[in-house]
């Protein structure tokens, strides 16, 4: 397995997929506290066609809130760049024929089915990491004195909601035919969710709850809130790795 | 005594409504360079994805060097070296990287898999290749796909159509390097193209309407529809017309020759042609080609 994981961050490495998604995501790290600070400015710019059209300008304050507002907006701008990004992880080998060379040399399936979860989960978790370390330095360089409370657990939420979807993605991948019908998936479990939280008393169970990390710095939710929608996460990211699993041992490569 | 490396009986399987392969039976025997011929979409790429447990068969076992394949992760792929009609690789990677993957996955010891690389890439001419295989032409591809196959020491070599898609040059190189490989494993070499077959081959299965309808050795095949027909070429028309009108079953073939059907008649001609000082171009024994016994099994079988 080790010579597969190492042909797998071969792969990232050289077709770039590493630089771009790197990129992506200190930019949008840096967006963030970029953005909130720039806003003030880009108000005061404004004001006069904004005063023309009826509308009245205040004093606009920003502070690290503002920033981590923006980083918890952006972040699933995040998680669909990664979607899109790894939707081809497998099924790109099944249309170029490339896992039948690897897979009669005696590789098991299972240990090809293993390394793509790892290369998957870590570069989000990777990426994830660049985009909250940029975005918390950032913040921390241009508000010194303001931290707002439960950061991390707020973020890790959020990674782990973005574990979820790979875990579908990595599930769809192992039935589906092309990068399409990948993406049609994991897209579907997201409508699906939208659509659930529509009921009140199913909220606190989604993971999307694990997307509303903000509220636990103003004061919203408590940590405790969002305990059921990680188990539900958690138990979603073992269900499909089970069927994934299963279903990539007995399919037509 | 030589074993069976590889041993098919009553394999099925259908796609759909189509019955692909209608209880084969094939015996690989060690050693051998082993032709396995048929028409497109007879079934030998799906009788050897079988082979490779790629596929689920509907019924019959295959074994290879005496153990069962399974289908999904069959154990047995250890014996075996396969190369695809259209090899893929990790287009990202060199030759000597890919070898590497590859002796990796199968288990090899690493100065093994540097030594064996390097002799492998040698004997298929790209010892020199620092390139990405992203560059690489379809026989360049097609050699390194021998390279990879042969890189385990394989019991058993299975190669799908190798030459189909190759220009005369490169169909050329990879026959050589098949010969080259005869000496240390069992090849199965698929093909339709049966001049590369009587090149290389020891044996031979043909394969129609998913059965093998003939197999042995490519002189037992011959031998068994060897032709008792005589090819007669005499050097004036004139003659050739007055032999036809007396013997009524000499027919004319559009090359001009007259063919005697049967031999027990060559002595009376013989004795007509000097009786009537007819002159001789030619007079040769009928040899069937491959693609006479070819043509001729899948006409009747059809």
């Amino acid at each position: 397995m080790k010579a597969f994981l190492r042909k797998e961050w071969m792969e990232t490495l050289r077709t770039g997929r590493l630089l771009i998604l790197g990129i992506i995501f200190f930019i949008f790290g840096l967006m963030n506290p970029a953005i909130a600070k720039l806003t003030p400015w880009l108000m005061e710019t404004m004001k006069d066609s904004l005063a023309e059209s009826g509308m009245l300008v205040g004093e606009v304050t920003v502070n690290a809130m503002t920033s981590w507002t923006q980083f918890y907006k952006n972040g699933l701008m995040c998680v669909i760049v990664i979607v899109l990004m790894l939707s081809g992880v497998l099924v790109n080998e099944y249309m170029k024929g490339t896992l039948v060379q690897v897979v009669t040399k005696g590789l098991s399936r299972r240990k090809v089915f293993f390394s793509k979860m790892i290369t998957v989960y870590g570069l989000w978790t990777l990426m994830f990491l660049l985009y909250f370390g940029v975005t918390f330095g950032y913040t921390v360089y241009l508000w010194p004195e303001d931290k707002p409370e439960n950061l991390v657990f707020g973020a890790a939420c959020y990674w782990i909601f973005g574990m979820m979807l790979l875990a579908f993605l990595l599930m769809f991948s192992a039935m589906a035919n092309n990068a399409g019908q990948v993406l049609m998936g994991v897209g579907g479990v997201v409508a699906v969710l939208f659509f659930l939280n529509y009921v009140p008393k199913l909220q606190k169970y989604l993971p999307l709850r694990l997307t509303e990390g903000l509220s636990l710095s103003m004061g919203g939710l408590a940590a405790k809130d969002f305990v059921p929608a990680v188990i539900i996460s958690c138990i979603c990211v073992v269900v499909c790795g089970i069927i994934g699993v299963v279903t990539f041992d007995k399919r037509n490569l | 005594m030589n074993t069976n490396v590889l041993e098919i009986n009553g394999l099925k399987k259908h796609f759909g409504e189509k019955q692909v392969l209608q209880g084969l039976d094939l015996f690989v025997p060690e050693k051998k360079v082993f032709g396995f011929v048929g028409q497109n979409g007879a079934g030998k790429t799906t009788t050897m994805k079988i082979i490779l447990g790629l596929l689920a068969a509907d019924s019959g076992m295959v074994s290879v060097c005496g153990e069962k394949v399974h289908y999904g992760n069959t154990k047995t792929n250890r014996f075996i070296g396969y190369l695809p009609d259209v090899p893929e690789y990790y287009s990202f990677m060199t030759p000597a990287e890919y070898l590497r993957l590859c002796g990796e996955i199968a288990g090899m010891p690493a100065e093994e898999i540097k030594a064996r690389s390097t002799e492998m890439l040698e004997l298929v001419g790209l010892g020199s290749e620092k390139r990405r295989i992203r560059g690489f032409s379809r026989g360049m591809k097609q050699r390194l796909g021998i390279a990879q196959a042969l890189l385990g020491r394989p019991k058993l070599l299975i190669c799908d159509e190798p030459t189909s898609a190759l220009d005369p040059m490169g169909r050329k190189e990879i026959l050589d390097v098949l010969v080259a490989a005869k000496e240390e494993t069992t090849i199965i070499f698929s093909t339709h193209i049966l001049s590369d077959v009587e090149h290389i081959c020891d044996e031979m299965a043909l394969l129609n309407g998913g059965k093998v309808v003939m197999q042995g050795t490519i002189e037992e095949i011959k031998q068994k529809r060897r032709s008792t027909a005589t090819e007669l070429r005499l050097e004036h028309e004139a003659d050739a017309k007055a032999l036809m009108r007396a013997f009524t079953d000499l027919p004319k073939m559009p090359s001009g020759d007259l063919i005697l059907n049967d031999p027990c008649k060559l002595p009376e001609i013989m004795r007509y042609i000097a009786d009537n000082r007819m002159e001789i171009l030619r007079i040769e024994k009928q040899e069937a080609t491959l693609e006479d016994i070819f043509l001729e099994t899948v006409q009747k079988t059809a």
